[in-house]
């Protein structure tokens, strides 16, 4: 098991690694050097663009101002903002606070429905199995920016029931403000995760043990608990995790329809604005939540299934 | 393909995408109404006999734009794919081929691009050479790449080791002729229904970044743009938005089927 | 083209302690050393599991040696082929015909394009080679009309047969032929074997024969090596070694064998 660790994780930091550089570079690529959005429309004199360009690094091997910039990210240094010059972890906080908030919560949605629904159309063949798997289905082609509109229209602008943008203060507030992006941003993985959800724990009913343990008694409620749930659980939860993960890059999306001021809509209005240590900074975090979220999901299967931990630690 | 493998569902499905694509080559002959320019006088119109799904804030026809917007929302995708399995199936054919270091080094490759959320890639790239189709559909092409060829490595992997193909190599026959001829028609059913879904994510991801107002532009039509329409949703007109939100999910839900019917597996 | 083995070498195919283990497994061809002289057929009887089709495997190159030599042609196949160029010779030395004719076909290739891919391959020109086809599926004994037809719709006699034009279809010197006749009934068995003794005759084509029976052995070979457990246990010539058989396990083979029955063959 140790060993597996240590190999997921050095290939989680190289990847890590070579997809900070990407982030990097990408940015690089750009035509028009960052000092030209200090600037602005009033560019100044050649000699006080070199003294800008040289405060800033700008004159040295862009793989120097990578490792630089890798330094600086290392040790909690961002950099600073271009248009604002603010030092870019100071704008981080409240924008990573509101899509952590959303990316949990819509999280927490995913996994009740997706799980809940899956297991309740394996365990009830018939009407329910065909209900929830008909709806399952449409639900896996609604994508958040879809899901949005439809629920601004009827649940905001129709019914009132909840805000259409922003987040009121308080915890209520933010809690309504929040659940219909929670829920637009779920739709699309609950579909997923109830259908893998349903196949494996069908799988499981179908498999030997469970029936062995049926002739031998062993009641229902137990039985699901303890060989279905658990031996179903791997193909779930890998899903569980790519989805979840997903969830921090769809957020940008859902943030954008709703008005909500995360880590999404930061990024969308510095890449408008061409704040480029910002949209560095928020990228590097997506990507980092993302391959840290899918790193944790592969362990947590390894710890619950016997089966791959046996293979893993082999 | 035989109609007992399609299955009713599957034939649905085909038939949903047909119409869709004869809607958008022939997007001039279904409606009269040109898609960008409005009647200023009629705007938020509900629907009526000359215009089916009433019109938007600028008074342009909804069902128009709808109709031409197929044009955007399905080639991009097109190009999305065509590209991503024109560069991943020939690399997954060549990590399956040579194994050992090639295979080790376009692994790496396809688990960097993989570990980058195709949302994410894309507005990079659209921070790099601007907002338009051309960006996106470029970033998206590497964020699929990944995806296709992940799969199609492993496929690839397995089809290598069948006798047929050791059989080939033992008669003398070259590994771009066994990688070209044999083994790429043996995995064109895979390929095909792996292609579909992943035409399906490209179409939502594609939508995605027209919606953020990072793809396709306004005022042109396309199903992300229409979603998008803020204005029409708060004013209590919503007919456009969904009716674009029905064209999305009816397209992506038939590639689903499609796709899975194709690879032969249940859906 | 210049043939691949030089006409003075009679000796096409020399085993020299031949020695092989799968992986960390045990030993399965245990030092076995045997010779097939041009124009001569030798037979590799023995049980089930005796590593029949595993000296095959390394002689066609899809396995390699522990130890030992295996020369076809004057080279050494313990090594596996590395160059395009390599297999494409060794390919004119050695054909193979698998024992499994289920797997042994492209699944998507219509059995008119497999034979014309493996005339291509010994260089005859476009414009004869469909006449070369039709003359391979006569010499098999399949129709015209089997050309065009994939392997899904023969049966597993057809498909070996198939397999067997396939292999002359490159005019080897030397053709491994693992259980190649054993799926076929006694006629068409007759009938393949004529042709590989006709061919014989006229090209000086070798066969490394393998098979568990014994009758077959005596319609077509002229040298028998018995093989048991990886070990060689008695080798000879047919007549010598079926005749006056020195070895218990020999003497046990032959008593399990119905002795006549055999349709004569002219040699
Ligand atoms: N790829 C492989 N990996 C591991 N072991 C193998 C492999 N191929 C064959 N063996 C083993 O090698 C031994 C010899 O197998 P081989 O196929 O050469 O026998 P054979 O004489 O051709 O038998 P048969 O008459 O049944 O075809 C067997 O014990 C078999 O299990
Ligand atoms: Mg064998």
């Amino acid at each position: 098991m140790s060993r597996y660790l240590l190999r997921r994780l050095v290939g989680v930091a190289v990847t890590l690694l070579v997809a900070s550089m990407v982030v990097y570079l990408s940015v690089f690529l750009a035509p028009g050097s960052p000092e030209q959005v200090l600037f602005g429309s009033r560019p100044p004199s050649p000699e006080v663009q070199a003294q800008v360009r040289h405060a800033m690094g700008l004159d040295q091997n862009v793989f120097v101002r990578y490792f630089d910039w890798l330094g600086n990210v290392l040790t909690g240094n961002l950099g600073t903002s271009l248009i604002n010059q603010q030092p870019v972890t100071s704008l981080l906080g409240h924008p990573a606070t509101v899509t952590l908030s959303l990316v949990a919560y819509a999280a927490l949605l995913i996994l009740v429905v997706g799980f809940g629904s899956g297991l309740l159309a394996a365990l009830r063949p018939g009407w329910v199995d065909t209900t929830v798997t008909a709806v399952t289905s449409v639900a896996t082609a609604v994508p958040a920016f879809v899901a949005s509109g439809l629920l601004i229209s009827l649940f905001a602008v129709r019914l009132g029931w909840f805000p259409a943008y922003g987040l009121a203060d308080g915890f209520g507030g933010w809690v309504r403000g929040l659940t219909l992006p929670a829920v637009a941003l779920a739709v699309i993985s609950s579909g997923m995760l109830s259908r893998v959800m349903r196949a494996s724990a069908r799988q499981e009913l179908a498999s030997e043990h469970v029936v062995t343990a049926r002739m031998r008694g062993i009641g229902s409620a137990r039985m699901v608990r303890s060989h279905v749930v658990r031996n179903a659980a791997g193909p779930v939860v890998t899903v569980a995790g790519l989805q979840v993960a997903g969830l921090v890059a769809g957020a940008v999306v859902v943030e954008q329809a709703f008005g909500l001021s995360g880590l999404g809509q930061l990024l969308i209005t510095s890449v408008e604005q061409k704040d480029f240590p910002v949209v560095q900074a928020v990228a590097l975090i997506v990507v980092a939540a993302f391959v840290l979220l899918n790193l944790a999901a592969d362990l947590i299967v390894a710890a619950l299934d016997p089966r791959v931990r046996a293979a893993v630690s082999g | 393909m035989s109609r007992t493998r399609l299955g009713l569902s599957g034939w649905i499905a085909v038939t949903v995408l047909t119409l869709l694509v004869a809607m958008a080559i022939f997007a001039p002959l279904i409606t009269q109404h040109d898609p960008n320019t409005g009647d200023l006088l009629a705007t938020h119109a509900g629907p009526s006999a000359a215009h089916w799904l009433g019109t938007d804030g600028t008074g342009r026809d909804n069902f128009s734009r709808l109709v031409y917007g197929a044009r955007t929302s399905l080639l991009g995708p097109t190009l999305i794919i065509a590209l991503s399995l024109l560069v991943g199936v020939p690399l997954s054919l060549l990590s399956a081929w040579r194994g050992g270091s090639v295979a080790f080094v376009i692994n790496r490759v396809f688990d960097v691009l993989f570990s980058i959320p195709g949302l994410l890639l894309g507005i990079l790239m659209v921070a790099t050479f601007g907002a338009g189709l051309r960006s996106a559909v470029v970033a998206l092409a590497i964020a699929y790449l990944p995806y296709v060829g992940r799969l199609s490595s492993a496929a690839a992997e397995r089809e290598r080791r069948l006798p047929y193909v050791q059989a080939l190599s033992v008669q003398g026959h070259g590994a771009t002729r066994i990688n070209i001829r044999h083994m790429l028609p043996n995995l064109a059913p895979l390929l095909a229904g792996q292609a579909t879904v992943a035409f399906a994510y490209a179409l939502l991801d594609l939508a995605a970044l027209s919606f953020l107002g990072l793809a396709v532009q306004p005022p042109q039509a396309d199903w992300g743009v229409l979603v998008n329409d803020h204005d029409a949703i708060y004013q209590g007109h919503p007919i456009g938005v969904v009716s674009a939100a029905v064209m999305i999910v009816a397209t992506v839900l038939s590639l689903f089927v499609l796709g899975s019917k194709i690879s032969g597996e249940e859906r | 083209m210049s043939e691949p083995c030089t006409p003075t070498d009679d000796v096409v195919v020399e085993v020299e302690h031949l020695v092989k283990c799968y992986g960390t497994g045990p030993v399965v061809v245990d030092d076995v050393s045997f010779q097939v002289r041009r124009g001569r057929t030798t037979a590799l009887v023995g049980e089930s599991g005796a590593g029949k089709s595993t000296i095959g495997a390394i002689l066609s190159g899809l396995a390699s040696a522990t130890s030992g030599r295996a020369v076809v042609c004057g080279e050494d196949r313990s090594v596996a082929a590395r160059s395009a160029r390599d297999r494409s010779r060794r390919g004119r030395q050695l054909q193979l015909v698998p024992q499994d004719p289920y797997t042994t076909l492209d699944p998507t290739q219509r059995v008119g394009a497999a034979l014309l891919e493996a005339a291509a391959l010994r260089g005859v020109p476009r414009d004869q080679r469909p006449a070369r086809v039709a003359e391979l599926l006569d010499l098999v004994g399949l129709g015209e009309a089997h050309a065009d037809l994939v392997p899904r719709s023969l049966s597993g006699g057809q498909r070996q047969r198939v397999a067997i034009a396939r292999a002359l279809a490159t005019r080897p010197e030397v053709l491994v032929l693992d259980e190649a006749v054993s799926a076929l009934d006694v006629s068409v068995q007759a009938q393949v074997l004529n042709v590989l003794n006709r061919l014989q005759r006229d090209l000086g084509t070798a066969y490394l024969f393998v098979t568990h029976d014994l009758g077959v052995v005596r319609q077509i070979a002229h040298d028998v090596v018995v093989l048991r457990a990886g070990q060689v246990v008695e080798a000879g010539t047919v007549d010598a070694v079926l005749g006056d058989p020195q070895h218990e396990y020999t003497q046990l083979l032959l008593a399990s064998t119905p002795r006549p029955g055999w349709v004569p063959v002219a040699r």
